[in-house]
């Protein structure tokens, strides 16, 4: 079992090597000639800044001039070599350090996940079993429909629908940002201002995320009934409500579980899109404007952030499964 | 339960010579699926909606002429009207009198009338024309990707499950790499590149979502790779592949008369519901304003105009739901056909 | 119907009118499977008090998407107490389906008993007006007899029968057990749900005296996850737990087919000792003659969804006389010094289960065929008190007249 543990993270290092590679690789298309007019627009609001200086930002980022292979290379290692101390560089826009920007907004739109993740499998996996234990009937015909209309909206769209009709139109909600900074509220006040503040954002990412959780749980749970041990179970005597909530429930969460493990790393990424449309502070917003200014760090930075959490939900799932299911031996 | 026998169309009958039943006869698998396909009524639901979405884009243009994807509005005249004056010049008065010819202005966020059934957008173009416009760009982009997305992962996850041994594993650790990049995020960055490139020079920008789509299928084939190496990877061990090898085939005759067949059910329902992704990706990208770049427009880039205009959010709905409605109809009319097929594939596991 | 056999197969219209016909008739019997009754509407008489259970004209259908399949399709055979009776007959003819109807596990809602009685003599807790069992003593109740019949019984009864009454061994050992159990949690719940008070330490004890009845060392298996035991052991954990609760009746659906011989006849030997030992009948469903030869006491050869011939066991294998049950002797591999003689087969199959004729459905294979075969379908004969066979060969000697 340590063995295993050990092996996997070894090849998940392995994999984040091969992913980061792809990243600098990708960041470094960019044309040195841009990136300099960009870091002087914004730090000098447009007047020439010195030589050295830009010299002095490539040194530190290892982004030499010379687009050479080798040049590229070595800049990668030096990137690497950094990143190895935690060291991801200071951002270009105003010299924030990348790790700690990082760092600071994640909590922000792991709050909004967790939140909205809570609700999701609460309201889920419900009405995914009652669907799978009721199939063909009305009940399952709705929750197929709710399915396919969770997984086919667009989040910018159906975002953008409910902050215009709950916020702008219907004013029951402020359509942007996490708080009321204007005025002076007490603990109580303060949560009551954020879940104000929360509730479409959260809405929005619940029915978006939903119906996949839904199929899941449904399509796991018609394949338990379906299995000869559910009709073992009947045939020894037992209720129905037995057979659902204990036999079949307990092979229905060893998936659940297990993804749910996987899913707990993805939700300090941050939700670009809904973050951007309720301008909210989540580590997604920062990366989108931070992506619009060219803050080549940022941007490597995060998605090396991104890379790793989804290495970590796999290996996680993995060894959830290990967990959950009798069957499964890690090794 | 052997007895329930439910695919009679398929007996469990050895014995070609005396068939089951005379009226039964074997269907092919095309045949079945297409019958299955069309006894739901979600399938067709489906179906009805992608095929008007595209008689929409592609038929309607050839009706509604009125507005081509690039023609602005410039009926929006503002009249400056009679104007006087008058003075005196040693005791005598004049009296001057003169009428401003209108000045020709783009007619924006003109609201739903006959000229413009549903109205202008804030540059002055017709939002409906601009919707079946950019309603080819979207399906038209999303089919491509797909398209090269599946030649891409047939031909790779192929070379994986025929080949197995180190091709298998190199490809595979290839995959698992490009699972772990961030979609969005990663197409941002090169998204920012390429401003760089339009900055120099050295790129058109009508390119940009070309090569942003291209880059998509270079890192979401995975998926259809995996899925076309298990499915090999179960064929090879079945009769029929037996039965090919011992026949001494090719080959080339092996992978193309025997395995891609029957891996391409499942290659098309994947199809269908990666399409519904695509549209979703090809939108979104749009909308943060990484996509088509006016005059030229697509579904999402005729939403982007809301994030940075609050009045039109508001006050000028006809620009912007009428385009988020076609994407969400055509995600779920491609969700819908691939559900259907899905089921019809597999009576057993359906949704 | 001419198009249907014009093309082949089903138009998309008819299979339309199928279903909406399907969905009214299942929609029915649902409503029925699912209704609050009264105990005096499930209660009735044994036709032979002798019996245990009685199946009296029983009809089990599937309605699919080509018509309605009869799988069973007038079924009656009776099981005396602590006899053994087996069913034999070829895959799809209903045997496993008249079993699982007597569980009432026919898969809903497209398999439904539609009519006939399956009678049952209980041997149940006798209740106060309360509903709870009357103590006898440490762990003992008093009982009482009472015949269900289980065709008429509402699902939400039917675990009076189940488990505790009449208990079921599969054919599927390796995929029978729930994964995520270990054999013990398994084997206890039996005790717990059929002995009312049960202490975890009866229902542990209990496990571990069935576990020794079926030839298993406890320590080494109660504990234990399913997935960590052969698929032999796996069965004799399934015969442990359907004896647990000490069941008047034991279903044993082909309980060696998905064995390897030399497992099979462990399980075979096994069942013969219990036979002996517990106080019950065994139902043996089987498509194999050597087992019934073996362990039954009555034989009910059964094929496309009716019995075709019933009677003792000596009846059956000395004095077969449904074309059918003589093709079925013949085509048993025997060890015989002519190497030529090749194993007979009976010809041709059996007919579509949805487009059923109205004549004997064995006519087109029957090498005995009569003009009369064209008639209807044959009633039952009675040969002898205990022999009867449904072919129009001896209709003249039907001692019932």
């Amino acid at each position: 079992m340590f063995k295993y543990i050990l092996k996997r993270i070894g090849y998940s290092i392995l994999v984040l090597i091969g992913v980061s590679l792809i990243i600098y690789f990708l960041t470094r298309l960019m044309p040195i000639d841009f990136v300099e007019k960009k870091i002087s627009n914004i730090t000098t609001n447009g007047t020439e800044v010195a030589a050295e200086m830009v010299e002095a930002m490539y040194e530190s980022y290892g982004l030499s001039a010379d687009a050479s292979f080798g040049e590229i290379m070595k800049g990668y290692l030096n990137w690497l070599w950094d990143l190895a101390h935690f060291d991801l560089g200071k951002s270009f826009i105003n010299g924030d350090d990348v790790a700690q920007k990082i760092f600071n907004h994640m909590g922000t739109s792991f709050a909004i996940a967790l939140i909205a993740t809570v609700f999701e499998f609460m309201i889920a996996i419900p009405l995914g079993i009652t669907a799978a234990t009721h199939q063909y009937s009305i009940r399952d015909y709705v929750v197929t429909i709710l399915v396919m209309i969770g997984i086919s909206l667009p989040s910018f769209f159906f975002g953008n629908v409910l902050r215009n009709l709950f916020a702008n139109q219907l004013g029951w909600f402020p359509p942007s940002g996490m708080r009321d900074a204007t005025k002076d509220l007490d603990f109580f006040g303060q949560l009551l201002d954020y879940a104000k503040h929360l509730f479409i954002p959260v809405l929005t990412v619940v029915i978006l995320s939903i119906g996949a959780r839904m199929r899941m749980t449904r399509t796991n749970m018609l394949e338990v009934m379906n299995s000869d041990y559910i009709r073992t179970a009947r045939a020894k005597g037992l209720k129905e409500k037995v057979v659902i909530n204990k036999h079949a429930f307990r092979n229905t969460m060893i998936p659940l579980v297990t993804s749910m493990a996987g899913l707990l790393p993805s939700l300090f990424s941050g939700a670009i899109i809904t973050e951007q449309v309720f301008d909210l502070p989540g580590i997604g917003n920062v990366a989108l404007k931070a992506m619009q200014e060219g803050d080549i760090p940022f941007i490597m930075g995060y998605n090396m952030f991104l890379a790793l959490l989804s290495v970590l939900g796999i290996l996680m799932a993995d060894l959830m499964y290990g967990i959950v299911d009798p069957r499964v031996k890690l090794e | 339960m052997e007895e329930k026998n439910e695919n009679l169309a398929q007996p469990a009958v050895k014995d070609q010579e005396t068939p089951l039943d005379k009226n039964v006869r074997m269907m092919s698998p095309t045949q079945m699926l297409v019958r299955r396909f069309f006894r739901s009524k979600l399938s067709i639901l489906g179906l009805v909606m992608i095929v008007s979405l595209f008689l929409f884009c592609f038929a309607g243009p050839l009706v509604y002429n009125k507005w081509g994807e690039t023609d602005l509005d410039k009926s929006g005249k503002v009249k400056y009207d009679a104007a006087s004056d008058s003075y005196t010049v040693d005791g005598v008065t004049y009296n001057i009198r003169w009428t401003l010819e209108t000045v020709e202005e783009d007619n924006k966020l003109a609201a739903p009338s006959a000229e413009h059934p549903l109205g202008t957008d804030d540059q002055g173009y017709d939002v409906l024309a601009r919707l079946m416009y950019g309603g080819r760009t979207s399906l038209l982009v999303s089919f491509m990707t797909v398209f090269l997305l599946t030649i891409f992962g047939v031909i790779i996850g192929g070379i994986a499950g025929y080949f197995g041994g180190w091709a298998d594993n190199l490809i595979m650790r290839i995959c698992d790499v490009l699972i772990c990049l961030p979609g969005i995020p990663i197409l941002l960055i090169l998204s920012t590149a390429m401003d760089g490139w339009v900055d120099q020079g050295m790129m058109e920008e009508s390119w940009r979502i070309y090569i942003l789509m291209m880059f998509l299928t270079f890192i979401s084939w995975p998926g259809t790779a995996r899925l076309v190496r298990g499915q090999i990877l179960s064929l090879r061990e079945q009769e029929f592949m037996v039965a090919a090898e011992a026949m001494g085939y090719s080959t080339s005759r092996k992978i193309f008369k025997h395995l891609i067949p029957n891996v391409m059910p499942q290659l098309i329902v994947q199809m269908s519901l990666s399409l519904g992704s695509m549209i979703l990706y090809e939108s979104t990208l749009s909308y943060l304003g990484m996509g088509i770049k006016p005059p030229y427009t697509a579904w999402g880039s005729m939403i982007q105009v809301i994030t940075t205009n609050t009045n039109v959010l508001e006050n000028h709905l006809y620009v912007w739901v009428p385009a988020g409605v076609c994407i969400v109809i055509a995600v779920l009319g491609f969700n819908f056909v691939g559900d259907g097929l899905r089921d019809a594939l597999d009576p057993k596991g359906r949704r | 119907m001419s198009e249907t056999k014009k093309k082949g197969y089903l138009t998309n219209k008819e299979i339309r009118a199928i279903a909406k016909a399907n969905a009214k008739q299942i929609k029915k019997l649902e409503a029925y499977k699912n209704r609050k009754a009264e105990e005096s509407e499930f209660l009735t008489e044994m036709k032979d008090d002798g019996n245990i259970l009685e199946i009296d004209g029983l009809h089990t259908y599937f309605f699919t998407e080509q018509g309605v399949v009869k799988a069973v399709n007038g079924v009656s055979y009776d099981v005396p107490k602590n006899k053994v009776v087996g069913v034999v007959g070829e895959s799809g003819c209903g045997k496993s389906v008249t079993s699982m109807s007597v569980m009432r596990l026919i898969q809903g809602p497209s398999g439904q008993i539609v009519e006939g009685s399956i009678r049952f003599k209980a041997y149940d807790y006798k209740r106060d007006e309360k509903g709870n069992p009357i103590p006898k003593g440490e762990g003992k109740y008093e009982m009482e007899e009472k015949i269900y019949d289980i065709a008429k019984m509402p699902i939400n009864e039917i675990h009076r029968i189940r488990g505790k009454q009449v208990a079921m061994i599969f054919q599927e050992p390796m995929t029978s057990l729930n994964p995520v159990f270990t054999i013990g949690e398994q084997l206890d719940e039996v005790t717990f749900l059929h002995v009312p008070g049960a202490t975890k330490e009866m229902a542990k004890a209990k496990s571990e005296e069935m576990l020794r009845l079926v030839g298993i060392i406890p320590e080494n298996v109660y504990p234990r996850f399913p997935h960590e035991l052969s698929g032999g052991m796996r069965q004799r954990v399934m015969i442990a737990m359907a004896l647990a609760a000490e069941p008047r009746l034991i279903i044993a659906d082909e309980p060696t087919t998905a064995l390897d011989v030399t497992i099979q006849a462990q399980i075979l030997d096994l069942l013969q000792d219990i036979k002996k030992k517990i106080d019950g009948s065994i139902l043996l469903i089987t498509h194999d003659l050597g087992v019934i030869a073996e362990m039954a006491d009555y034989v009910v050869v059964m094929y496309a969804g009716k019995v075709i011939e019933k009677g003792t066991v000596f009846e059956i294998f000395q004095d077969p006389k449904h074309p059918y049950t003589i093709g079925l002797q013949k085509s048993k591999p025997t060890m015989t010094l002519d190497d030529s003689t090749e194993l007979y087969n009976i010809p041709g199959n059996v007919p579509n289960p949805v487009n059923m004729p109205q004549h004997c459905y064995f006519k087109e294979r029957c090498a005995k065929c009569t003009a009369k075969c064209s008639g209807e379908y044959p009633g039952m004969v009675q040969i002898s008190p205990t022999h009867f066979v449904a072919c129009h060969l001896y209709d003249g000697e039907d001692k019932n007249g």
